[in-house]
């Protein structure tokens, strides 16, 4: 798997109500969500956001509210994958059901990635690469991979809602 | 020996599964709200169906948008009360307060037993003995059609807590301290448990504890019965870290991060527009009664500041009711809302503006979390709001309030 697009950065500890403001939850439809991904970190990023980007953090990516609407959110503003030094648990298998690829850095990956440079997530010989440099990815478990590409753990218990897709 | 993680879903499992194992559990209960409920009730029909295969386990509780705080959230509960009625879900808590707080009130959560709960701070179970784990709108949508969801079986931190809380020094402090010490990323993936003074610490507190656990990134959380049977008491621990609990001050989390904690001495003198005073980490009795007591104490709030008190339940409202503190909190000018989140997720009652200071004894201050992402946001104890709403800017308890109001806390 290989995403390749423009980056936007962002630090440590991004949480939640910053990916999608709770007030914002009750308010809009499930499909408009996108609309107002990310503008708790940043107001502009919806005008600013294409089809294809990728998002690029620091550690502990997604922390705080369990609020599924955090990846639903990135998915309709059209991000093609997060890479990140960490990722909160919850946000993590959200992702993982809804088909939004996690990718786990080895080291922090904003130290060579520029805000709307182009950059490309290589996970066949696991690095992300920037302009100025290169930074190793973490091998994903071959469970989490399968759901990446079959577009989640959803999809596949959509397709055959008997079987829980874990076994 | 096992760690009580491992034990608890060993049982569940029917086979011995350890920190790392991949287990596919069967949770004693499974809770949504109507936030994680409505997601879940989506992702059903995304998926087809809309089987529920043990009924008997689930509750549903309405804490979030409570009453209704717009037409899609009205629309949305509907939904999920008829979801109910179709599918012979009988455990059903509309307008009672938040899910936590139920959940132990009415006796679903309690000793040895395992939560899978459609909120972050599911784990805030461990103060009664219970493993609560939180999921996403999707993995609850799995667990209702499956009765059953997998888990990687985390490993266990133990937070050993010697020593006793001074006068003044609460539990929340206590909480936020080894917050700040873990950093909010620390126990991703495990299970904080909380020995030593915890294991003494009345049931409020023992929740409070577990319920920031989920701010450093806690799988789930656990304080072990002082007493109990041994599959109860503490087993193994991956990792232990030493907290002298007679070192902790009044603190606050700072804005933004609930990691970010430092003395209140520290930012004496910041100025205070807002105080909240509720949540599942800080709206029970024995906080509000505090909060009022050392109000009181203090001769009422400040002019400038403004008031919102939310219990954490219809019982506590009661008990608050019945015993003269809603008055006096009524009196000294107080706005009481009625039980549930509250102003805490930033969808009603009590949002911030953008030049917003507030005060708030939840368990998130993230930017935009209660409103205006320009507005700021103090984590604190219930004492050290009250300080802060007499006063009007943050200071620090023990210099403020009088011995006798401190005492009545101390170590609680």
């Amino acid at each position: 798997m290989r995403w390749e697009g423009r980056a936007w950065v962002f630090g440590d500890n991004v949480d939640t109500d910053q990916i999608i403001p709770g007030r914002y939850l009750r308010r809009v439809s499930y499909d408009e969500l996108g609309r107002y991904a990310m503008t708790g970190a940043d107001p502009e990023f919806p005008e600013k956001v294409r089809e294809g980007d990728i998002l690029v953090a620091g550690r502990n990516f997604g922390c705080g509210s369990s609020r599924e609407q955090a990846v639903m959110a990135l998915q309709q503003a059209g991000i093609a994958c997060v890479v990140a030094e960490s990722f909160a648990r919850i946000f993590y298998r959200n992702a993982l059901n809804r088909g939004l690829p996690t990718v786990e850095a080895r080291e922090d990956p904003t130290e060579i990635v520029e805000d709307g440079e182009r950059v490309v997530v290589d996970l066949d010989e696991l690095v992300l690469r920037s302009e100025s440099g290169e930074v190793p990815l973490r091998e994903p478990p071959e469970f989490a991979r399968r759901a990446w590409r079959e577009g989640g753990l959803l999809e596949l218990a959509r397709r055959n809602p008997e079987r829980p897709p874990w076994r | 020996m096992a760690t009580v993680v491992e034990r608890f879903l060993s049982e569940k499992c029917g086979e011995r599964v350890e920190a790392g194992d991949v287990a596919v559990v069967e949770p004693d209960v499974i809770m949504l709200h109507d936030g994680s409920g409505a997601t879940a009730l989506r992702t059903l029909r995304e998926l087809g169906t809309e089987r529920v295969k043990r009924p008997d386990r689930v509750v549903l509780i309405f804490d979030h948008s409570v009453p209704p705080s717009s037409v899609e959230a009205a629309n949305r509960q509907n939904e999920l009360l008829a979801f109910a009625r179709r599918h012979g879900i009988e455990r059903v808590h509309v307008d009672e307060g938040v899910c936590h707080q139920i959940l132990v009130e009415r006796g679903y959560a309690r000793p040895g037993r395992v939560i899978f709960g459609g909120d972050s701070h599911t784990p805030t179970a461990g103060g009664v003995a219970a493993l609560g784990f939180g999921f996403g709108g999707t993995d609850m949508a799995f667990t209702l059609l499956y009765g059953e969801l997998w888990l990687r079986v985390p490993r266990t931190i133990r937070v050993h807590v010697t020593g006793d809380l001074g006068p003044g020094v609460t539990a929340k402090d206590l909480a936020l301290t080894i917050v700040g010490e873990l950093g909010a990323g620390y126990a991703d993936y495990a299970v904080l448990e909380y020995t030593g003074l915890p294991e003494r610490l009345p049931v409020g507190d023992r929740m409070c504890l577990c319920n920031l656990a989920t701010e450093a990134g806690a799988k789930s959380a656990y304080v072990p019965p002082a007493e109990g049977p041994e599959r109860l008491r503490p087993g193994d621990a991956d990792e232990t870290v030493e907290l002298d609990a007679s070192e902790v001050e009044p603190v606050v989390s700072v804005p933004d991060a609930v990691d970010r904690v430092r003395p209140v001495g520290d930012v004496q003198g910041e100025e205070i527009t807002r105080v909240f005073v509720g949540s599942c980490t800080n709206g029970r009795y024995r906080d509000i009664r505090a909060f009022t007591e050392a109000l009181d104490a203090l001769g009422g709030p400040d002019p400038n500041v403004r008031i919102v008190v939310v219990p954490a339940s219809r019982r506590v409202l009661l008990r608050l009711a019945r015993d003269g503190t809603l008055e006096r909190l009524i009196e000294l000018g107080a706005s009481v809302a009625p039980p549930g989140c509250g102003p805490c997720l930033g969808e009603h009652l009590g949002v911030l503006g953008d030049d917003d200071v507030c005060v708030s004894t939840a368990n998130r201050n993230f930017p935009g979390r209660m409103g205006s992402v320009e507005a700021d946001i103090y984590l604190a104890s219930p004492l050290t709001a009250a300080v802060a709403a007499a006063r009007g800017e943050l200071a620090d308890p023990r210099e403020e309030l009088p011995r006798t109001a401190l005492e009545r806390v101390s170590g609680s």
